[in-house]
């Protein structure tokens, strides 16, 4: 089902193990070298930032020769466009199997370019050729990206193949009537769950082990969903929007209560189980959610004035990373400070701070500028449409 | 899985004996690290406090309690000033290691609250007069100092950002495009200066070896800054375009000269990405100046053109990529 060389997907994972092993000193060069002669990876892989531009040109050159195609053809109706846009996604497709197979592209932008062009092709053409409902594009998404996902091991693919479950699932319930409405939330979380515990099963893990990337942003996309799900906010909100419910200001939806301890709880489940079982996914989710929580119960009810609560919350988290670091000093309970980044330190150092310029310049220099510039306002500047 | 794949080796005799134990041992006895959690949950909580504390001060600005707020904001500062003072290891012209985790987090602090009092000062009683910038002007020395004196990358990332700000430019990332008005000449040319001497500052860290690990900061951000007045110097000086653009090509060839020096691969995406795009405006510009009288064909060659030229830079781009093996 892979399209890719799967002795070489094999190889590459034991690079990948052999280079942490040897970021921690525990193998000499000499060992790895001669493993990696022994197990050659041949993929043509550009480093990063190679692979961010061949991304980009592949989709000038798809986007133009669509263009150029369209032009010459003369296609005016929607029909004979849909036609065009069928006919591209074969192409991007037929290019996609062809770089893989023949040129050995891994991850090399050029194929996930194509992936993405193929993609969104397919489901502009169903979409421009007539109209579709939203369960029928959430059928046409889930097969294409369950296909991709299944053929090039594509992470991002296999998030949109559950979202996409879960949306199908969805459109196909609440046509059942009103009582499916009602209920629909928590059969998307009972869905979600049973899709967590399926892909987080061991037995599945090891016989998948070629998709652990996707099998793992499939966990975090059902944790995100199964919180959503249950979440106050998105319940009221999507019911509002989805089912022409006309609620005011302030009114529930019925049985709305439900949903509050759905809203305040599971980030802090998720958080106590990744702790308990020291599952990092769980952890990092629950961790995630939390501010979901605060930006829920604020938005229905103002407990505090914004700055107040950001100023307190604040210096609670101050507060808790401070004490938490000075715990774990010397590891406990199998938990430590100690950073293992795989990323050079140098690198990291350099991201962080850009992090830095990017969130609190904004602060620093608005509350300077209320004197000194009359601000930019916003010219028609910048790189124009041409790139 | 992971065992199995070191003992296979191992029983190919491809790992030692002592390899093999190492890596056994060490996956026995694994600690779970939550070292980026926690400074990310510190990283927040400051970014919280510090915004938060900005919005109390403006927004309660005719009340009493704005002072006690104030008195707040110089206390959280002076003590983080007082903090790294008392915790910082001697100042070297070379890389010091921050003492402690608290630290960078501690001086960020105490550098935000620092920007915000003077911000609050000036805007009450116009304290450091309306002329000269005195008041972007104070915290940007202060920011400089504080990130050579405790050697904090990001605190000389606000500097930077910081000084352009002094000199009337929004540079923060993901704003420079939006926030500034390119239209304006003096915008344009100020930010090839400002470009350029960030440029040339990197250059001087790296031959006197006064930090030389800032290098990366002032260079990135002036190569941005320099580029893209460039490219908006192109859009704007219509007349002289094509003088603009021999402009953006040395840039771009200086960086590519830097590229192949430092091996990044970064920069030469960076200098591929705005060169292609000044590119394809002059190209854009000359087919429809000249063919205008049909407008269907300069779309087509328009069309072959970026086909042609993208597909070109491919095969650049990877040949860069096997001169330039790393990063």
């Amino acid at each position: 089902m892979i399209a890719y060389n799967k002795e070489w997907l094999d190889n590459l994972y034991l690079h990948k193990k052999l280079a942490e092993a040897r970021k921690k000193n525990l193998i000499s060069i000499e060992e790895l070298k001669s493993c990696e002669e022994k197990y050659p990876v041949c993929f043509y892989m550009p480093n990063f930032f190679v692979r961010i531009g061949l991304l980009l040109l592949t989709v000038v050159i798809a986007i133009f020769s669509f263009g150029l195609i369209a032009m010459m053809t003369n296609v005016t109706y929607s029909g004979s466009f849909s036609g065009l846009l069928l006919f591209f996604a074969l192409i991007s497709y037929g290019t996609l199997e062809f770089i893989v197979h023949a040129k050995y592209h891994y991850k090399s932008g050029a194929d996930d370019a194509l992936i993405w062009m193929t993609a969104a092709f397919i489901t502009a053409a169903f979409n421009l050729y007539g109209d579709i409902s939203a369960l029928q594009n959430a059928i046409i998404l889930f097969s294409i990206s369950l296909y991709i996902a299944l053929r090039f091991t594509n992470m991002l693919m296999s998030a949109i193949a559950c979202i996409s479950l879960l949306a199908l699932v969805f459109f196909s319930y609440t046509r059942l009537g009103e009582m499916a409405k009602a209920t629909v939330p928590f059969l998307i979380m009972l869905i979600s769950a049973v899709i967590y515990f399926i892909v987080i099963a061991k037995q599945f893990r090891e016989k998948l082990f070629r998709y652990a990337d996707c099998l793992l942003m499939s966990e975090i996309a059902c944790l995100f969903c199964l919180y959503a799900a249950g979440n106050y906010y998105v319940v009221r909100e999507g019911s509002i929007s989805m089912f022409q419910l006309d609620l005011k200001e302030g009114q529930s939806i019925s049985s709305g209560w439900l949903f509050w301890p759905f809203t305040a709880i599971i980030p802090f489940i998720y958080l106590a189980i990744g702790i308990k079982k020291k599952n990092v996914v769980l952890m990092r989710s629950g961790l995630i959610l939390i501010p979901a929580i605060i930006f829920t119960v604020r938005h229905y009810y103002s407990i505090l004035p914004a700055d107040i609560a950001m100023v307190i919350g604040g210096i609670l988290m101050i507060a808790i990373g401070y004490s938490l670091i000075k715990y774990l000093r010397k590891p406990k309970h199998w938990f430590t400070d100690e950073g293992n980044d795989n990323a050079p330190l140098n690198t990291t150092k350099q991201l962080e701070s850009l992090i830095i310029a990017q969130t609190f310049a904004q602060a620093a220099i608005e509350t300077n500028s209320h004197t000194e510039f009359g601000g930019g306002s916003a010219g028609g500047g910048g790189a124009g449409g041409d790139f | 899985m992971n065992q199995n794949i070191f003992e296979k080796l191992h029983g190919e005799g491809l790992l030692s004996d002592e390899s093999t134990g190492k890596i056994k041992s060490q996956s026995a006895q694994r600690d779970l690290s939550v070292h980026w959690e926690l400074r990310t949950i510190l990283y927040t909580g400051v970014l919280l406090l510090a915004s938060g504390l900005g919005i109390l001060v403006y927004k309660n600005i005719d009340t009493i309690s704005h002072q006690g707020v104030l008195i707040f904001i110089a206390l959280i500062s002076a003590g983080g000033f007082y903090y790294c003072f008392k915790n910082k290891l001697p100042f070297s012209l070379k890389k010091v290691e921050a003492p402690g985790s608290f630290f960078d987090y501690a001086l960020l602090l105490a550098c935000l609250c620092f920007i915000i009092f003077i911000g609050y000062w000036q805007y009450q009683f116009h304290m450091f007069g309306d002329k000269f910038g005195l008041a972007t002007f104070i915290p940007m020395i202060v920011l400089f100092f504080s990130a050579y004196c405790f050697d904090h990358l990001g605190i000389l990332s606000l500097a930077i950002t910081n000084l352009a700000a002094w000199l009337g430019i929004v540079v923060t990332p993901t704003k420079i495009l939006k926030a500034n008005d390119f239209n304006s000449a003096d915008i344009i040319i100020t930010g090839l200066l400002l470009g350029i001497g960030l440029i040339l500052a990197g250059k001087l860290t790296l031959i006197r070896k006064i930090k030389p690990h800032f290098e990366w900061m002032y260079t990135n951000f002036g190569m941005h800054i320099v580029f893209i007045s460039c490219i908006a110097a192109l859009f704007h000086f219509n007349a002289v375009y094509f003088l603009w653009f021999l402009a953006l090509l040395a840039v771009a060839f200086y960086f590519y000269t830097e590229a192949r020096k430092k091996n990044s691969l970064y920069f030469l995406l960076m200098l591929t990405l705005y060169s292609y795009t000044g590119l394809s405006y002059v190209v854009i510009h000359f087919l429809f100046s000249t063919v205008r009288e049909d407008n269907m064909s300069s779309a087509y060659l328009v069309s072959f053109y970026f086909i042609g030229s993208a597909a070109g830079l491919i095969l650049f781009l990877v040949k860069m990529n096997k001169k330039l093996k790393s990063a």
